[in-house]
């Protein structure tokens, strides 16, 4: 896997990573960022060139300043896409990541052919709400993220008070703040409104357990959106990782 | 040096078992459950005439602030509490610590407000502008965390420039745009009401605070030691920002406690006191930390004030309050005695005593505001006597001699 950093024309710094050979995906990670890291990347590389863009502030939260709304994020992907001369791209988002990707396909219809949303943000229901991940304490989010999970792979434990500890923190706080930033206080930022304009061939998966965003949001998703069915695994909001081998068919399957 | 007075307002009847049974005093703490407005009544009166009294008896300000959705402090409006008080008063100047002004949109409606209390009580306002404890502001009112800084110092910058600006202007901000911008009333004082900056130990606030020469008070429950790594910090940015190291531009809160001796401070005030630390700082501390809310920079200084140390677990008692310097209390002299080495030692020009806490009766508030006024405030006054206050109202001639 290797890491890059490419230079926009509106000056909003963008960190890649790329992995594999063969047909592009654009692989948008959730919440938690891997970089280098990343099994759902590593099991998509085996078939695929990977592209992996890290969300602008994750590094740094300035790093994010004019992109403003999820608009901006989502032209700023426009953007990248035209840099790497990717058209008919095949985009996997998975949570935080999949609503970003169903903001660009809303947003610019013709860059997308295929759409792989797997548990993403972005709608609202008041009688099942998606769960308030960033009042959770540090070490909550990983409970909350895998709560469900049928097949949990080891994750490296963080380690307690020592500097290391303090700076993966300090990451993680980051991370969350460029999610913050984009979904506060509510991750409901109009994209209802805007599903309908989606071309791409979609499908959805979630995890049936899924304890932060509940599984039944996958119906609103497929009913909003024009060319799209779902596919529901046992499993947490953490579903691709729990099964990446599958997912890694389904990318490849026609919805 | 000055001494003002200054009132949380604490809802006064949460359980004795509220810490066990609720999840946290701020946020989510049941109000349709636990607030009775006939107690609310009460309290609010009670404290209004604490705030009044202490006016009447010599203290420099009376101050209040902000809070929202809690059982900690009743004034999600402050300006509504120093109204009230405008009105009663003629001596005490009123603090308002202040206004969390990124919350407001837009925020002419601060400039505005803030404007009429000084002009209802003749150049008596002091501007507090405060970014919100994270409960308040992320949680509460819904403020994204990740822009809040950025607003509120937009924010800030804007209700400055419309109380000077000479002319009508137009704003096209980041967060607000007003084609026309032209309060009135505008404020009593020339060029406008000191401006004073609540913290709870922001690194990016202290060097903000030197360089537009703005008081800055640091806030927090844990006394001495507390200061030392609130204050010690502003001290540096201020030497770093080329300014004098007047006390006037520190402020700091205390406890303050009077009785005749160590052991009937105890027992007239302990149980206020562990009201307070108990179950007034029951805070969820996810509330207390939404990313973004304090940079990576605060986190690496470990600066990160009332809500960590609040939450920090160890069994309080009144003792171990008084011992670590978290409460002033003692007889007059004791009082004196710890009072003047906090603000000799950490040069505190301003200091805001918390005359009640917790669930306090209105008796003996005002029992401990009298003997504080009389027995502790005069023996305070002389120190930092060689400084020029600068960040204190300068209210017009005309308006001191109509008092």
């Amino acid at each position: 896997m290797s890491a890059e950093r490419i230079d926009l024309p509106a000056g909003v710094p963008q960190e890649i990573h790329r992995a594999g050979k063969g047909k592009p995906v654009v692989f948008l990670h959730g919440v938690e960022c891997r970089r280098d890291d990343d099994a759902v990347v590593a099991a998509l590389a085996h078939k695929y060139t990977v592209v992996a863009p890290v969300t602008p502030g994750y590094a740094d939260i300035a790093d994010a300043r004019e992109l403003r709304d999820v608009h901006d994020l989502a032209l700023h992907y426009d953007t990248l896409l035209e840099t790497l001369g990717i058209d008919d791209a095949v985009l996997v988002g998975h949570s935080f990541g999949g609503m970003i990707a169903a903001e660009i396909a809303a947003h610019v219809p013709k860059r997308v052919a295929r759409l792989v949303l797997i548990a993403p943000l972005g709608l609202w229901r008041d009688d099942d709400p998606v769960a308030d991940l960033p009042a959770r304490l540090p070490h909550e989010v990983p409970e909350l993220l895998w709560r469900g999970a049928v097949a949990k792979p080891a994750t490296g434990a963080a380690p307690a008070n020592d500097a290391d500890g303090l700076e993966r923190m300090i990451a993680a706080m980051q991370g969350l703040a460029t999610v913050a930033k984009f979904t506060w206080p509510i991750p409901d930022k109009g994209l209802r409104r805007r599903l309908h304009r989606i071309a791409a061939d979609t499908l959805v998966i979630w995890g049936e357990q899924d304890a932060y965003v509940p599984a039944r949001y996958a119906d609103d998703f497929v009913a909003a959106i024009p060319r799209a069915r779902k596919l529901i695994w046992p499993g947490s909001h953490m579903v691709p990782y729990e099964r990446p081998a599958d997912l890694v068919k389904a990318v490849g399957e026609k919805a | 040096m000055k001494c003002h007075f200054f009132h949380l307002m604490p809802y006064p009847a949460l359980p004795e078992d509220f810490k066990q049974r609720y999840h946290s005093v701020w946020v989510d703490a049941p109000a349709a459950e636990l607030f009775d407005p006939r107690i609310g009544e009460r309290a609010y009166n009670d404290y209004l005439d604490q705030l009044e009294y202490a006016g009447e008896v010599g203290f420099d300000g009376i101050c209040v602030n902000e809070h929202h959705s809690n059982g900690y402090g009743l004034m999600p409006s402050p300006n509504l509490m120093a109204a009230t008080l405008a009105r009663r008063t003629t001596k005490p100047k009123l603090v308002v610590m202040g206004n969390s002004v990124a919350l407001y949109h837009p925020p002419i409606r601060v400039a505005e407000e803030m404007a009429m209390l000084d002009v209802i009580s003749g150049g008596r306002l002091v501007a507090g502008f405060p970014v919100g404890s994270p409960m308040d502001v992320a949680y509460t009112m819904a403020e994204n965390p990740a822009t809040l800084r950025d607003k509120y110092y937009e924010n800030v910058d804007f209700i400055l420039k419309a109380w000077t600006e000479k002319k009508v202007w137009a704003f096209n901000g980041k967060y607000s745009q007003h084609r026309y911008v032209n309060p009135w009333p505008r404020p009593m004082q020339r060029p406008h009401p000191p401006v004073w900056i609540p913290g709870g130990g922001s690194v990016e606030t202290w060097d903000w605070c030197v360089q537009h020469d703005y008081l800055y008070a640091y806030f927090s429950y844990f006394g001495s030691q507390a200061a030392h790594k609130g204050l010690d910090g502003y001290w540096q940015a201020v030497e770093r920002g080329g300014k004098e190291p007047n006390p006037y531009r520190a402020g700091f809160n205390t406890f303050v406690a009077v009785g005749d001796d160590d052991a009937h401070c105890e027992q007239l005030y302990g149980e206020a006191a562990l009201y307070f630390y108990d179950r007034c700082l029951h805070i969820y501390p996810g509330f207390a930390m939404p990313p973004g809310y304090v940079s990576a920079a605060t986190i690496r200084a470990g600066v990160m004030g009332r809500i960590e140390a609040a939450t920090g677990g160890a069994k309080l008692s009144w003792r171990s309050l008084v011992d670590a310097g978290a409460i002033a209390a003692g007889s007059p002299d004791t009082v004196v005695q710890k009072l003047t080495e906090l603000c000799r030692d950490h040069k505190i020009g301003h200091l805001m005593m918390l005359g009640h806490f917790g669930n306090m009766s209105n008796e003996l508030a005002r029992y401990n505001i009298g003997r504080i006024a009389k027995e502790i405030l005069p023996r305070l006054r002389p120190l930092h006597s060689e400084w020029e206050d600068r960040w204190w109202p300068k209210t017009p001639a005309l308006a001191e001699a109509a008092q």
